[in-house]
């Protein structure tokens, strides 16, 4: 075969072709998922069109100037955090979470949207010169960026996208060269957070043990106080945040630590995913011929338990192949962070990395049952116009830095 | 830029992949067969299909136990169609005459599976036959018929809901008679309807075998019909009889009164359901005189014209008295027995060793169970040399301090008139499988041979005397010859032997020149009469009388007596009219309809036109004919694989075809 090096350098095709054999599989997937399901009969044919429509605008992005997404930053995200905010207002209920806006015949979710506006917005700000992110006000200043849109998010309720987010704005800023302690000031609360969940006993020896460090650091004593105070107050907040959730979200946290002791409520989810997963074998039960996933032992397979039609039907080869598509995309990804024309275009891609891998986790985690079922979904893979249109998007943008990776200006 | 940052992504990431890839692996490949059961379960139901349990049969081809394939229908609430529900409902109330509102509470209140009507006849399904509604479940269900009721009960035992056998030959042969139960396969979806039946992994049933008994059905009328006449006659508690074959073990016939319903079994205690002529060992008495006195003249410790003193019937021996009913001043040994002299037996005891008289009685099967192929059989009690008390022999000679039940006795008996071989005893002939091919058949098993055929022949001919001119005499029948021996034994009531309380036995054979039928009888406190001469004896008379009537083939034709052709009529006619009666009484079928039934013409050795006639018309003239025949379906007769006034043979089946429930109509799920 004949390899253009010419076309490669303007094209990754190693990162493209990844991207074409996951969006090709997620196809077989709802197909099989839907093909005899008369009430998601027409799924397949909307993903279709929506994978063509996601191509399109794919190479229109493409094909963008390299100034455009600089340009474009600021406006989008201010849009996005407005859309954010009309959802609260006018948004359509489902899943007892209101994320969904209808605009004419077709519903979309402007959290997806504000996904892209955060990435531009936070690499904008970030790789804005006159920003130090080791001043602490600066740090703060960033985080706002972030949280703005975390907290209209978890107003939807919608915790699973909520924790993208963050996730996003942490690694962002963790690339934008945040030195230790600041990091340390930024992802303590998250611990405090999480220890909390395990009870009183817990969160008391983490704060004692993030205090350890805090007085290790040597710091300004007002700054290391303020970071404490900060951690305790996580801890509660967490407890009220607790309470936000729908009681359905909440039975899903639950059932995450113990799935089995309620098989048939909301740990059944993940108790079918795994025993159409386990079932599968080493070679699957061939297309179409899952019976866990033809006889809809899942609800809604197509949308958040994707995975797990590739891993009964597929089996273990077919799962493998989609990690290690993941993977080289990922890895491509990395790479491209690494020989960006500019830091901003650098953060971007990093920022685009951090969305699709927590996707990427939290779903197949959840699909394997080692994350709760928190409603994200497989990225490429899953059904759902929005996701597939702005991930690809965001794999164009990516595409587009990289094509200029070697012009400045 | 940033480096060592993205590696630390790199290392995150991989990490992450590293650890994803090996959940998955154990998920998929580890844990694979876990995963693929938990799928297999609940994807797929199965549905038991019940095999036909076989028939019981006796020796001549009457159905004792019969299974009849009864219906149950159900409705799935899962796949009902809720508007559809009235017409069910309505449909069903009119069916079985019941309210509408009945079956619409059952379908409000059930679950996904709701019970509407249980073991129904098939015959009331011909009206469902064109109804169809989804959801709507035809099972076939089976019912244990019993034709003739409690008749021989103890010996067939009984079924529980589900057709298990739990007593009796249904539970000795139970694996026999169960069948195979079929299997299908069924994949449904998360709401648990139907998608496919799996037609490649669903067996079909297997129907059961039949056991043939031994058992002759005329015999065990005779003899259940004597033994309540027994008990009536003479207040009894209760009374246990067995008929046997002495030269082959087979016993022909085997109850105690009063009995049981096997169809209602539910209603009994578990002491009257006990076969007690297996269960229940006695005291035999006096009866086991003969037993003794061969092992005397088998060691030649006796002469048959040797005087013995029998003291007046009052004998102080060691440190008790020892009595005679019938006191005499000397008998000769002959006479000891006739006249069942306890003296006489206690002093010509003492010539036997302890351990040889031991070891005779170990020989005759006392102490051992017979190995009957029944279950729940008892050992008896044999006391062994070294627990013996100075007065165990001379009291064992007369039956006390060792007991025995009615079979091991009846067997025991058999081996010292048969020419001294005991023979196991046994109640199935042979099991055949529904075509008809004989799967197992019994041979007659000699144990072991106990006594010398001269010794058999001498003690023969002693017992020839106890009924001619001894303690037996009520016994005696005119034209054939019969021996025996009478026994009454006090009964043992809670360790002290009771003055009021005694077991009467007689056990007596006949033709005695060559015997081929020997009957065990023993009636349980009699009130009226207490000595097995006065209370068994005559029972036993009855019994010998009615068996000779109606089987020719038992008495050699030289010795061919009066047949009292009146008597046999009124039997066969009795025994019509009381299984008539039971086919209604003890199957599920209902109250029987008025109706006038038309006396067919019928010619022995012909086969009558039978079609249009009900089943159990036509049973009971084939019966009546002695036509072996075979069933299939319910209600009216449609063909029959004989013609009529064609001859008949012995070895052919005639089958019956009646209106039938068309089978592959039915949607079962």
């Amino acid at each position: 075969m004949k390899i253009n090096y010419n076309l490669q350098d303007k094209f990754d095709f190693s990162i493209f072709i990844p991207l074409l054999g996951l969006v090709l599989l997620g196809l077989l997937a709802v197909y099989s998922s839907t093909y005899e399901n008369s009430s998601a009969s027409n799924n397949f044919e909307r993903q279709f069109i929506f994978t063509v429509i996601s191509f399109v605008i794919f190479f229109v992005i493409y094909f963008l100037p390299s100034h455009t997404f600089r340009i474009t930053a600021t406006p989008i995200y201010i849009l996005s955090q407005i859309l954010l905010i009309a959802v609260l207002i006018i948004g359509r209920v489902t899943k007892g979470a209101k994320s969904w806006l209808d605009v004419g015949f077709v519903g979309f979710q402007p959290s997806e949207f504000a996904k892209v506006g955060l990435i531009l917005f936070l690499a904008y700000w970030l790789s804005h010169k006159k920003h130090d992110i080791n001043n602490f006000k600066e740090l703060l200043s960033a985080v706002g960026i972030g949280f703005i849109p975390i907290i209209l998010i978890i107003l939807e309720p919608d915790m699973g996208t909520a924790i993208v987010f963050v996730v996003i704005t942490l690694v962002m800023i963790f690339w934008s060269g945040i030195d230790l302690f600041g990091l340390f000031a930024v992802l303590s609360p998250g611990i405090a957070v999480f220890a909390s969940l395990f009870g009183i006993v817990y969160f008391m020896i983490t704060l004692f043990l993030i205090l350890l460090v805090l007085i290790s650091f040597r710091r300004d004593l007002f700054l290391s106080t303020t970071i404490f105070v900060v951690n305790i107050a996580a801890g509660f907040v967490f407890e009220i945040a607790y309470k936000f959730l729908r009681p359905h979200q909440q039975r899903r946290i639950e059932s995450f630590i113990d799935p089995y002791s309620d098989p048939l409520g909301s740990g059944y989810n993940a108790i079918q995913a795994k025993v159409a997963i386990g079932s599968g074998g080493l070679l699957g039960k061939g297309f179409l011929e899952g019976n866990q996933t033809q006889l809809r032992f899942i609800p809604e397979q197509w949308t958040d338990f994707i995975f797990c039609v590739i891993g009964e039907e597929f089996g273990f080869i077919g799962s493998l192949l989609v990690l290690i598509l993941f993977l080289i995309l990922f890895m491509r990804l990395i790479n491209l962070s690494q020989i960006t024309k500019d830091k901003f275009s650098s953060l971007i891609v990093v920022g685009i990395i951090s969305l699709i891998a927590t996707h990427f986790t939290i779903n197949i985690g959840m699909n394997l049952g080692i994350t709760p079922v928190i409603g994200l979904p497989l990225p490429f893979l899953s059904y759902g116009g929005s996701s597939l249109l702005v991930n690809i998007s965001l794999i164009a943008v990516a595409l587009n830095i990289y094509r200029n990776r070697k012009y400045s200006g | 830029m940033n480096n060592s940052r993205a590696l630390l992504i790199i290392f995150f990431m991989f990490t992450g992949f590293i650890l994803l890839g090996l959940k998955l692996f154990s998920i998929q490949i580890v844990k694979h067969d876990y995963y693929a059961e938990i799928a297999e379960k609940q994807q797929n139901k199965s549905q038991k299909l019940k095999a036909e349990r076989g028939s019981i049969i006796d020796r001549n081809g009457e159905l004792l136990a019969i299974t009849k394939n009864d219906i149950s229908l159900y409705v799935d609430k899962r796949m009902l169609n809720k508007n559809e529900t009235d017409s069910l409902t309505s449909f069903i109330a009119s069916v079985f005459n019941k309210p509408r509102k009945y079956y619409q509470n059952l379908i409000d209140k059930g679950r996904n599976n709701v019970l509407l009507e249980k073991k129904v006849s098939r015959e009331r399904l011909l009206k469902i036959d064109d109804f169809y509604i989804d959801g709507f479940i035809v099972q076939e269900d089976f019912s244990r018929v019993y034709p003739y009721g409690s008749l021989s009960s103890h010996v067939l035992g009984y079924v529980d809901n589900e057709c298990n056998g739990v007593y009796g030959i249904e539970k000795q042969y139970d694996k026999y008679l169960r069948g195979k139960d079929g299997i299908k396969f069924i994949e449904n979806d998360v709401l648990g309807r139907t998608i496919s039946v799996k037609e490649n992994d669903s067996r079909k049933p297997v129907a059961g075998n039949n056991i043939i008994l031994t058992i002759n059905k005329t015999y065990q009328t005779i003899l259940e019909k004597e033994l309540i006449a027994g008990i009536h006659k003479f207040h009894g508690d209760s009374a246990t009889g067995i008929i046997m074959n002495p030269k082959t073990g087979e016993i022909l016939a085997m109850a105690t009164m009063p009995d049981f319903d096997p169809a209602n079994h539910g209603k009994f205690q578990l002491s009257e359901k006990r076969n007690r002529a297996i269960t229940d060992p006695y005291e035999p008495g006096s009866i086991i005189k003969p037993i003794i006195m061969s092992m005397l003249i088998e060691e030649k410790l006796i002469k048959e014209d040797e005087i013995i003193n029998t003291e007046n019937g009052d004998f102080r021996y060691r440190t008790t008295h020892i009595r005679d009913t019938h006191p005499h001043a000397y008998l000769t040994v002959r006479g000891v027995l006739e006249e069942s002299s306890n003296i006489g037996m206690a002093k010509l005891s003492d010539r036997l060793e302890e351990n040889t008289f031991y070891k005779y009685l170990r020989d005759f099967g006392f102490g051992n169970i017979t190995s009957v192929d029944l279950p729940g059989e008892s050992n008896g009690f044999l006391k062994k040399p070294k627990n013996y008390s100075k007065i165990s022999k001379p009291f064992m000679s007369f039956g006390y301090e060792l007991s025995a039940t009615p079979v091991q006795l009846i067997s025991a008996f058999s081996s010292i008139i048969n020419g001294g071989n005991l023979m196991k005893p046994f109640i199935v002939d042979k099991i055949t499988s529904p075509d008809g091919t004989v799967l197992y058949s019994n041979k007659p098993e000699k144990i072991r041979s106990v006594i010398s055929s001269s010794t058999s022949d001498k003690i023969i001919d002693f017992m020839i005397g106890v009924v001619e001119e001894g303690t037996a005499t009520n016994a005696k029948l005119n034209n054939v010859l019969v021996g025996g021996k009478t026994g009454t034994a006090q009964m043992l009531i809670e360790g002290s032997y009771s003055k009021k309380e005694y077991n009467s036995s007689f056990i007596g054979f006949f033709p005695a020149e060559d015997p081929s039928i020997i009957i065990l009888i023993k009636v349980s406190s009699p009130d009226i009469g207490r000595y097995g001469g006065q209370v068994s004896a005559p029972v036993f008379k009855r019994i010998a009388e009615s068996i000779i009537d109606a089987d020719l083939q038992i008495i050699p034709d030289n010795m061919k007596i009066q047949r009292r052709k009146e008597y046999l009529e009124n039997l066969l006619k009795e025994d019509r009219n009381s299984r008539d009666q039971n086919i209604f009484k003890f199957s599920n079928i209902g109250n029987p309809p008025e109706v006038k039934r038309e006396k067919p013409s019928v010619i022995k050795g012909m086969m009558p036109n039978l079609v249009n006639m009900t089943i159990r018309d036509a049973v009971a003239i084939l019966n009546e004919l002695g036509i072996k025949y075979k069933i299939s379906g319910d209600g009216k007769v449609l063909e029959q694989s004989i013609n009529p006034d064609e001859a008949i043979s012995s070895d052919r089946i005639c089958i019956l075809r009646c209106e039938t429930k068309k089978l592959a109509d039915l949607r079962l799920n």
